[in-house]
């Protein structure tokens, strides 16, 4: 039961963070409390304390499985697409090559924003976390297209999740008319890191023999946590089979800076570019369960006897080529094996901005934004259009496109005095079930509530 | 402070807003239907199959009568049934012969005086005062006779047996009341009686109670005894001829015996060839004398003859053997392969052995003759038969291997049987053929006999041993190219939830067979729903793998729609190419591959 609570926990957290960490529909639109999260060189014209936990809570899906590629409406009623009704084209049309999902959430503990030092000074605690997951076009194939004498390539696998605390140091300054700049420092204290992944997992069902090969390992960095295992039918010998958490807590330490600048052209034009997160976590263990490189099974091995009293008989070595099959996915416990350090997903923001001449509360911006985080990197432009027609309002709308497909987005701010209310969404999403399950997986929403004064 | 209530209220607003307008009522996981269908799509599944023997396959019980035999080093499948056989012992009644009565010859002598006699007193070697000649022309039949058991189909010669103190006996009798009183002794000189022919045995003569041994003087070709040379001085004016007949021999006897129609005939005439009653001076009573001799005397000549049992007889014999029965071959406990209907079994070298001993051999050289039928019965009815003519049983231990096939049993001959005789039975190789194998085969001797044959000394009136032996039905599991082995089973009971939910579109069995077992195997597999019916609209091609080193790709496909599998029904049929089935025959299966098409729905 411990196990499971911290375990739920940590994804709980997790699920809880990078795409929706940040909410790039406020780069642009003033009085947006947290743009300076967005570019560090953003200042605010006010001071600001956040209200504990609620002040800027991020949370979010993105990905490109939305949840309406994989259930479907027949004669009615809601089907999931392995229903034999749901033809198996139209469900693997909607199918990418690879298929991303990412749950993030960003919650700040509390913020404060406060002038002084020549600048603007802005200090947060919050609690981030992600969790990543990937799967293959090949598995849906599998499942849905049927089984055929084909290779099935389900090699990107895998699921990464990261939850830490962060506190964050921030100042920017003006440097002269035109250019203002900013940085955060930042201090990171690693709650859980797991990365498990399918290094290599090939199915090859030919019609002259069958093999399959995984490579498969699981790093976990997770104060007190023990693989447990048991003793595997096929080899003799120990397998993780699950995992125990028994004191779970601060597991690691790191530092990230975030830098930005913003550069006034002239009355009309701005250009911003930022960099945040370049850092990195310094993990205090590492938990490896691990294949030990390929394991491979060939049918060609095992021959199968029709004799009832043969020793093994058929049934015999359909179970032990089963238990070979099972032994494919059973890692090896190799213990802690030292600390790790392992940088964080850095993300370059780049805008610019453009006020009306004619109107100057209205301004239009282009925004790009580029995640550099392995096979999750991704990026995205954004074009919006923010208007602050009076003091203690100001709102956006803006559309995307990148890595993950378009998105509308939009926000909104009330910030009358000592009073600060804003909602925003990156990805607005669009139709959901009865029960408010998002058809899609964009879909990031951003509230918060802070005191201005 | 902050305006909470203003907060939620604006919070829920706008979730409101942004949620209900987008709400898509197409989509409700609350109720989804969670049918799940998975596809196989022509998936072909390689398996390395083990190569299976035949004995692995058949998987024969202890108690089938199809067991695992060796014939010359090798291990074959074979329906093998012994029995085992005897006869009644071989008795022959004795012959019992039946005297007739036989008439005295009486006759009355006349007294000669020979010239040279002078009233003197001589000795033996004197002349006699006075003489009777016997008459020679006077004679008496006698006749024994009996009826042989058929068996006895010529006589050569007799043993016999008499039933009283002597078999035959003669008795002279001279003892006229008128003699004795002047005479005190009185002579039989040159006598020789004609007794019956061909007699062997004991004679012995009898006078003045004082038995001699005359056999010597008997000759069974004539039967005369001549007791010419013998000096008979009588007291009590009788002589007694005994004869105890060890034998009658036919060729001495001559027309005396005959032997027809079963009936032993013993008869011929008796008489005194010769002979006078000869009286010597000194046997006159003192005070007699030559004048006082009667002029004639009273004569009889009683022969006499007693019934005897033949005992044993030298000839010719036939005989006909009792209870010569074999019991039944029972065709059951079968392998299933080989036990139904329409299966016709057509073997390429069934056997009989049959081992004989005939102990009348060694005794009697004696051989034994007889014929072989097997008929097949099923339920009663009739099939076929098979039968062989004359088995001649001339040694003392016989051993007889019976086949169709006689060059292909010379082959093949069991190695314990390595000295049979191998003898051409016809029809054996269809004994099993029909219907459906026969549930029992009818073994009949046909006429065991001891055809006619000589014999010598052949005893009648015992239990001579019997002929008895053993009968074994010996049929290598080897079919014919015409045969055919229908085989069906019925694999069933497959069905469960998993099988409810599972829809077949198609399915093969596919492989490289490389079969050793000496038959041609044509396969079908037609697949059956839980009410035991066969699904409809399922094409099932056969397929037939044949004997071959090489290997033949097969392929057995079963194309509609499966839906409700509870099993399959397999349909074989075999034909042979008259090899034995060897236990160690091999079945390779190379690439063997099943291929699946189908669909399982199941709720999630």
């Amino acid at each position: 039961m411990k196990k499971t609570k911290y375990i739920l926990a940590a994804l709980m957290l997790s699920a809880t963070g990078a795409y929706a960490q940040y909410t790039n529909s406020g780069y642009f639109t003033e009085g947006y409390t947290y743009r300076h999260q967005l570019n560090p060189a953003f200042g605010n014209e006010k001071n600001y304390i956040s209200i504990p936990a609620i002040g800027n809570m991020n949370m979010g899906i993105v990905g490109n499985m939305n949840l309406q590629d994989f259930i479907y409406n027949i004669d009615g009623k809601t089907t999931t697409f392995l229903h034999p009704d749901v033809s198996a084209s139209e469900f693997m049309g909607n199918i990418e090559d690879e298929n991303e999902l990412n749950f993030d959430t960003r919650i700040q503990i509390l913020s404060v924003g406060f002038k002084g030092f020549g600048g603007y000074n802005t200090i947060g605690v919050s609690m981030r976390g992600s969790l990543y997951g990937m799967m293959p076009k090949a598995l849906f194939q599998f499942a849905k297209e049927g089984i055929t004498n084909k290779t099935y390539d389900i090699s990107d696998f895998g699921l990464h999740t990261n939850a830490y605390a962060e506190l964050a140091l921030g100042h920017s300054r003006q440097i002269n008319d035109k250019l203002r700049v900013g940085a955060n420092l930042k201090f990171l204290f690693g709650l859980a890191n797991i990365d498990a992944e399918f290094n290599k997992a090939k199915l090859r069902l030919g019609k002259d023999h069958w093999d399959a090969t995984v490579n498969a390992e699981i790093q976990a960095s997770v104060k007190g946590l023990e693989y447990e295992t048991e003793t595997s039918d096929f080899s003799g010998k120990p397998y993780v089979n699950g995992m125990d958490v028994d004191g779970f807590g601060l597991n690691g330490f790191g530092m990230a800076v975030d830098l930005g600048a913003e550069y006034k052209l002239n009355d009309t034009w701005r250009f911003s570019a930022a960099l945040l997160d370049f850092g990195f976590i310094s993990w205090s263990n590492n938990m490896v369960a691990t294949t030990n490189g390929d394991k491979n099974v060939t049918t060609d091995k095992y021959k199968f006897d029709f004799d009832e009293n043969a020793d093994p008989d058929f049934e015999d070595q359909i179970d032990n080529l089963g238990d070979e099959l099972m032994s494919l996915y059973e890692l090896d416990n190799e213990g802690d094996k030292g600390g790790r350090t392992k940088m964080l997903g850095a993300t370059i923001n780049l805008g610019a901005e453009y006020t009306l001449p004619a109107y100057d509360k209205l301004t239009f911006g282009l925004m790009n934004t580029t995640r550099f985080q392995g096979e999750n990197t991704w990026t995205e432009f954004r074009l919006s259009a923010n208007v602050a027609p009076v003091k203690f309002f100001s709102a956006g709308v803006n559309v995307a496109a990148g890595t993950y497909g378009a998105a509308f987005g939009w926000i909104m701010s009330i910030h009358p005095k000592g009073f600060s209310l804003f909602a925003a969404m990156d990805h607005t999403l669009g139709k959901v079930t009865k029960e408010f399950i998002p058809l899609t997986s964009k879909g990031t929403f951003n509230l918060g509530v802070n005191i201005p004064f | 402070m902050v305006n909470y209530k203003h907060f939620y209220s604006l919070l829920f607003a706008a979730a409101a807003t942004v949620s209900t307008s987008c709400v898509d009522d197409n989509y409700e996981l609350a109720d989804i239907d969670t049918t799940v269908g998975l596809n196989l799509n022509e998936l072909t599944i390689p398996l390395n199959v083990e190569s299976i023997t035949l004995d692995k396959l058949l998987d024969i019980e202890d108690d089938s009568r199809i067991q695992k035999q060796v014939v010359n080093g090798k291990e074959i499948y074979a329906f093998k049934e012994n029995n085992t056989f005897k006869s009644d012992n071989v008795k022959i009644p004795v012959l019992k012969v039946t005297p007739q009565y036989i008439a005295p010859i009486e006759n009355t002598l006349d007294i000669q005086i020979p010239s040279s006699y002078a009233n003197e007193a001589s000795a033996r070697s004197a002349k006699p005062v006075c003489v009777f000649p016997v008459k020679t022309d006077s004679e008496t039949s006698f006749s024994e006779s009996g009826d042989a058991d058929p068996a006895i189909v010529s006589i050569k010669s007799l043993s016999v047996e008499g039933t009283a103190s002597h078999d035959y006996e003669m008795h002279i009798n001279v003892g006229d009341p008128k003699i004795k009183r002047y005479v005190s002794k009185v002579y039989f000189d040159n006598f020789k009686l004609l007794l019956p022919m061909g007699m062997k045995g004991k004679f012995t003569l009898d006078v003045n109670h004082t038995e001699k041994d005359v056999t010597d003087k008997y000759n069974p070709k004539t039967g005369v005894l001549d007791l010419s040379k013998e000096t008979l001085g009588v007291t009590d004016f009788d002589m007694h001829i005994y004869a105890d007949m060890d034998a009658i021999d036919f060729e001495d006897a001559g027309s005396e015996v005959t032997f027809k129609n079963g009936k032993f005939t013993y008869s011929g005439t008796v008489k005194v060839l010769s002979g006078e009653i000869a009286i010597y001076a000194e046997d006159i009573n003192t005070g007699a004398g030559l004048q006082d001799i009667p002029k004639t005397l009273s004569y009889v000549c009683t022969p006499k003859i007693y019934g005897v049992n033949v005992t044993s007889f030298t000839g010719e014999v036939q005989y006909d053997l009792d209870n010569l029965k074999i019991d039944p071959v029972a065709i059951n406990d079968l392998p299933d392969i080989l036990s139904q209907d329409g299966t016709d079994i057509k073997l390429a070298n069934p056997q009989v052995y049959l081992s004989i001993n005939n102990p009348l051999n060694s005794q009697y050289g004696i051989w034994a003759q007889a014929s072989l039928s097997l008929k097949a019965t099923k339920n009663g009815v009739e099939g076929n038969g098979a039968w062989s003519d004359n088995i001649n049983i001339d040694g003392a231990r016989n051993v007889f291997c019976l086949a169709a096939d006689t060059e292909k049993a010379a082959d093949e001959l069991l190695e314990e049987y390595a000295d049979a005789e191998i003898v051409k039975f016809e029809g054996l190789g269809d004994i099993l053929s029909g219907n459906g194998v026969p549930d029992k085969i009818y073994v009949d001797v046909l006429n065991p006999r001891l055809p006619v044959q000589e014999v010598e000394n052949l005893a009648l009136g015992q239990n001579l041993a019997p002929v008895e032996g053993s009968f074994m039905f010996f049929a290598p599991l080897a079919l014919d190219e015409t045969s055919k082995v229908i085989y069906s089973e019925t694999l069933d009971g497959w069905f469960d939830e998993t099988l409810e939910k599972l829809e077949i579109r198609k399915a093969a069995v596919s492989a490289d067979i490389t079969s050793e077992v000496p038959a041609n195997i044509t396969l079908t597999i037609k697949p059956i729903n839980v009410k035991g019916e066969e699904i409809s609209d399922v094409e099932c091609e056969p397929v037939t793998i044949a004997a071959s080193s090489e290997p033949q790709p097969i392929k057995i496909s079963l194309k509609g729609k499966i839906r409700d599998l509870d099993g399959v029904i397999i349909n074989a049929t075999l034909s042979g190419n008259g090899e034995a089935m060897s236990p160690a025959d091999n079945i390779t299966m190379d690439n063997f591959k099943v291929t699946v098409s189908g669909e399982y729905i199941d709720e999630l």
